[in-house]
């Protein structure tokens, strides 16, 4: 995505591409990330090293109460750099030379340079589309085969990825399709890496459901959150991995070899904004049903402007991302510069230049096996200030009324 | 759970010394110089560039993941300036969470299965296993106390040396890497020209890699200069020098460091960092930026931090020394950093240094940490008669210490 990005700022596009929100983070976190700033000098110098107190109490807290699991905040917590730096430390820690790791396209990039760098064999399965009955579908059209699942274990598997909701579709796990998985883990005694950043963005009633806390999980699955994507600071990079001792403990050796800490004030800020959410859960002052709220707008927004040019977008049921396909989209893609490359790359590289707005093309979060079933789509991001959105459909608008 | 094992990485590194000692030191009653953070505040306009940035809406967001550019900026001109060379801001610099993620980036991205890393005795203790989790194998040199000339009443980092032909015994056909840490920690030794020669010349004639750890850069006291490796001829195409702005700016828990230099080098750990944590927090890399700004408009000036910084401390090195010696104990005088070594005044039958200081903590509550931490097992004789100090605390902590210190000495007198 960065080539991407500097393509967007290359030709002053319209940044619908990389994902991350154009408006700030909520005041009551700025207002707690200014008063650690301002505290007393212990705010400027290490704290633990595998997280400052204040936020694994507050993250354990939190957490426990939603897994249904007591959480220990010493023992089955680990901050980190980022959730990014949570599933490095999970890789790392435990995925060995040789072992297979199961990863559901598509995928957020990073999962398979970490699988590599650990020395590990990065397995594939696609979501695949089942209906395409109604006009718009939706991520929850997008499903797992239990038999193709199935099929991709060997006696070298070592773990699964998951991720919900899933960067770029959207798609929320349904309880029903996380036991098939949770099943599986089960059976071939696995571990299960589920990145759930985007936890709290659900929408039209979705629930997100934490793998953790089907029976039998807990002592197997490393859970992965963020507080840049919770509280809208993606530039705070502090993040964590909750899961049993017995596993967070290998992580911890590989944090402590590599970062070490993290940085204080910021965890402070962020401990302090899990106090809040968890006075607040469930009510309407809660941000976690406010920051929801307000996207569930601009996903309508999008979808609206996407479809009035003839496109056809995959409604997500979560995550601040909307894939849509450009299949019906007849455009003469004449640069002979990226002839030989897949689809949608092209698309998106015209659609910057040509027109000035800036997606990420999704064949980018498939394996190289798959990439040429899925390169008819494009990812667009709405955690977008209005004026964003809005010029971005004064663009579409323009285009649909050339053609 | 039998298939839920770690990565044989990982194998035989979980235990830490700090893990270990920063819970002990953590009752409020206890005394600490111990681990090596402050207990004075940062330069207030670091804060306030912290907070200024906090208030930009833009600045709460990913920044381009190998370096904010303004920070960057600053670095390449900051260090430009002492190097006296151009530094591409984009292709020879990376920032990194700590000095430590700068380690751990060189070594990951550079030293592989089977390579020979050469790390000098005492070493930051985060280097041997860093060198461990990468494949490589760590080969060990300590320095050596040459023996007091007579007249010569104290001690000093000064009389620690490498010895040449020892040093050169080392290198062989598999060394990937030698790492110094210069000005050094625990001992505060500053390599001397001459010093930093040798070692370059055997660099180069075994082409090997040199991770120069230069996070006390500015802590060096008078009469002494700090020399930068990568300076020498033929080194800055072998060399990665690490800085860190919780040692500059006295802000260790914003843990932000950099590494500099050359491109070919560069770009493997930017590739590390891409997998690793991808990019470091904004709104800290732009107060960073700010104060190196300013710094480097008043450098070569009294009220330039780097400068200012190295007098505070210089008064509470000889405070801290005063202090020891009048407790009947030996220090070994630093020439940089923050950190004492003292000579245990013990008998030869008294606890090593691990359980000695864990005792002095309990029963004296005073903390510091035992030197052997920084040494392999064969050097462990040659060292646990030492332990190490931090100094940069507030005059109080320095009193605080004198307090338990007279009264030990004291107790000692008449028992």
């Amino acid at each position: 995505t960065r080539l991407f990005t500097q393509l967007a700022a290359d030709y002053k596009a319209v940044n619908l591409g990389q994902g991350f929100p154009d408006f700030s983070p909520p005041q009551f976190v700025q207002e707690a990330f200014c008063k650690a700033i301002s505290g007393g000098p212990q705010m400027h110098q290490y704290t633990r090293a595998f997280g400052h107190p204040p936020l694994v109490k507050s993250l354990a807290k939190f957490f426990s109460r939603i897994v249904g699991q007591d959480i220990d905040p010493l023992e089955d917590i680990l901050v980190t750099v980022g959730a990014y730096q949570a599933l490095f430390c999970a890789f790392q820690g435990l995925i060995d030379e040789g072992d297979e790791v199961i990863i559901i396209e598509p995928f957020f990039d990073c999962y398979q340079p970490m699988v590599v760098m650990a020395g590990g064999k990065a397995v594939y399965v696609p979501l695949r589309p089942v209906s395409e009955g109604s006009a718009i579908l939706s991520s929850g059209d997008w499903v797992l085969s239990a038999d193709e699942l199935a099929s991709k274990i060997t006696p070298r598997t070592k773990a699964i990825v998951i991720n919900t909701p899933n960067n770029p579709l959207g798609k929320v796990y349904k309880t029903e399709e996380l036991q098939m998985i949770a099943d599986l883990c089960i059976k071939h005694n696995l571990l299960c890496f589920s990145d759930e950043v985007y936890e709290w963005l659900t929408y039209d009633g979705a629930k997100h459901i934490k793998i953790a806390s089907l029976p039998g999980m807990w002592e197997r699955t490393v859970t992965v959150g963020s507080a840049g994507k919770t509280f809208s600071a993606t530039g705070w990079k502090v993040g964590w991995a909750i899961g049993s001792g017995n596993i967070i403990k290998y992580m911890k050796t590989i944090h402590q070899n590599s970062v070490y800490h993290c940085a204080t004030a910021a965890q402070e800020a962020v401990a302090h904004g899990f106090e809040r959410e968890y006075q607040l859960f469930g009510t309407p002052e809660s941000y976690f049903q406010q920051l929801p709220a307000m996207l569930h707008h601009k996903r309508k927004k999008l979808a609206l402007c996407l479809e009035s040019v003839g496109l056809q977008p995959i409604m997500p049921e979560g995550g601040y991302f909307m894939v849509t396909d450009i299949s019906s989209v007849k455009v003469d893609l004449n640069d002979p510069n990226t002839k030989d490359e897949l689809y949608d790359f092209r698309f998106v590289k015209w659609l910057v230049k040509e027109k000035g707005l800036a997606t990420i093309p999704v064949s980018a979060f498939y394996s190289p096996e798959h990439s040429k079933e899925f390169d008819k789509y494009i990812r667009f991001c709405f955690v977008k200030e209005d004026s964003t959105l809005d010029a971005a459909e004064a663009i579409l608008r323009k285009w649909s009324q050339k053609e | 759970m039998s298939r839920h094992t770690h990565a044989k990485r990982i194998e035989g590194l979980d235990k830490n010394v700090w893990v270990a000692f920063t819970a002990l030191a953590a009752d409020p009653s206890v005394v600490n110089l111990g681990q090596g953070f402050p207990d004075i505040p940062p330069p207030s306009y670091v804060k306030e560039a912290l907070a200024k940035a906090a208030s930009v809406d833009r600045m709460n967001q990913y920044t381009r993941g190998f370096g904010h550019p303004s920070l960057v900026k600053a670095l390449s001109q900051v260090y430009g300036k002492v190097y006296g060379r151009q530094i591409d801001p984009l292709k020879e610099i990376l920032v990194t969470v700590g000095g430590y993620g700068s380690l751990f980036s060189a070594i990951q991205a550079l030293v592989e299965e089977g390579d020979e890393v050469i790390i000098i005795e005492p070493f930051f203790d985060c280097y041997v296993p860093m060198v461990r989790m990468a494949g490589g194998k760590p080969v060990l040199i300590p320095l050596r106390l040459v023996s007091m000339k007579s007249g010569k009443k104290t001690i000093t980092s000064a009389d620690w040396f490498l010895d040449p032909d020892e040093l050169a015994g080392k290198f062989n056909s598999k060394t990937k890497a030698i790492i110094i840490n210069t000005p050094n920690n625990p001992i505060g030794k500053v390599f001397t020209k001459d010093e930093l020669q040798m070692i370059a010349d055997l660099c180069i004639k075994h082409d090997t890699l040199c991770f120069s750890d230069e996070v006390y850069e500015w802590l060096v006291y008078r009469g002494h200069q700090h020399v930068k490796i990568a300076t020498l001829p033929g080194m800055w195409d072998r060399t990665v020098t690490i800085g860190s702005a919780g040692k500059t700016f006295s802000v260790t828990g914003w843990k932000l460091g950099w590494s500099i230099g050359p491109e070919h080098l560069m770009k493997h750990l930017q590739t590390v960092m891409q997998n690793s944590l991808y990019t470091c927090p904004t709104p800290l890399q732009e107060a960073v930026a700010q104060g190196l700004l300013l710094n480097y408009e008043l450098m070569d000036q009294p009220e330039c931090y780097f400068t200012s910084l190295a007098d505070e401390l210089e008064g509470k090195r000889d405070r801290l020394a005063a202090i020891v010696e009048e407790a009947g104990m030996t220090p070994v005088i630093p020439e940089g950093g923050y950190f004492m070594l003292d000579l245990s005044h013990m008998d030869e039958d008294e606890a090593y240094d691990y359980k000695f200081v864990k005792w002095m903590i309990k029963e004296k509550k005073l903390a510091a940490i035992p030197v052997t931490a920084f040494v392999g097992e064969e050097s462990t004789k040659d060292f646990e008669k030492y332990i190490r100090l931090c100094f940069i605390k507030q005059d109080g902590t320095l009193d605080a210490a004198r307090s338990i210190l007279k009264s030990w000495t004291k107790d000692m007198q008449m028992g």
